[in-house]
């Protein structure tokens, strides 16, 4: 069963979550469509359905997943909220700053 | 924030002396990071910068333009990273064709009676001047 999202975890659970690249396929996945269990293993292959379940658990506590019901099936789908968080905690800190930075100082240079 | 300091750097096509505004002057500031920044770029002076309805909080501890900045950095409402409670270090190094820009964010304990749950094991210079910055500053937006 995955536990939803505990936003006491905040940032360090969200990189924790993003540090492992199956995690970073899974998330791919998901925010291109609704997917079950079965389904992202199939994607991913040579991963065991307990291997994807324990992903999905670590991705929800980070709150960057979330399940919907279609009947009977459970369905894994991104966290808009989640994704939200990540990029303003990304933005507001490195490396994509420091990119940000680089774009920012050279394209004002000689104005 | 990982007791273990966050470190990175990257080359600019700029000397240091415009690549330090970027970290001194609000409206250079929200060009590359926020939407909206008041500075006070001395020691003790005021750095706060809002992302949407987030707040970053700290102040300016070590000011050497255009060589080196030392601020303290937290989040308005976070229990992982309060306002004070980490450090970050930048240093603009000239070098061939720009200025390299590094940055060392670590996370600070403080004496405060916010404690970052992994800052414990992590005392700097850097982390005891924070405490000095309590002193009071203005809210102007222009740092100079």
């Amino acid at each position: 069963m995955v536990r939803g999202y505990d936003p006491s975890m905040g940032s360090e659970a969200v990189l924790r979550a993003l540090a492992e690249p199956r995690r970073q396929a899974i998330l791919r996945l998901v925010r291109d469509k609704p997917h079950s269990v079965n389904e992202i293993g199939e994607h991913l292959g040579d991963i065991s359905q307990q291997a994807v379940s324990q992903h999905l658990q670590v991705l929800a506590e980070a709150g960057l997943v979330d399940v919907q019901r279609d009947g009977k099936r459970r369905l894994y789908v991104v966290n808009p909220k989640g994704l939200d968080a990540l990029e303003r905690f990304l933005a507001s800190l490195w490396p994509s700053g420091l990119r940000k930075l680089k774009r920012a100082v050279e394209s004002h240079r000689g104005r | 924030m990982a007791a273990e300091p966050y470190r990175d750097s990257i080359h600019l096509e700029a000397e240091p002396e415009v690549v330090f505004e970027y970290f001194t002057r609000p409206d250079a500031l929200v060009r590359w990071m926020g939407d909206r920044a008041v500075l006070n770029p001395r020691p003790g002076g005021e750095f706060t910068l809002w992302f949407d309805e987030r707040c970053v909080q700290g102040r300016y501890v070590e000011v050497d333009r255009p060589r080196r900045l030392v601020i303290t950095w937290g989040r308005r409402g976070s229990r992982e990273m309060p306002p004070f409670s980490s450090t970050l270090e930048v240093t603009f190094t000239p070098e061939a064709g720009g200025t390299r820009v590094s940055i060392v964010h670590r996370a600070c304990p403080t004496t405060r009676r916010h404690v970052t749950r992994s800052g414990g094991s992590t005392i700097s210079a850097a982390c005891r001047c924070s405490v000095r910055a309590a002193s009071p500053s203005r809210t102007s937006p222009r740092p100079r």
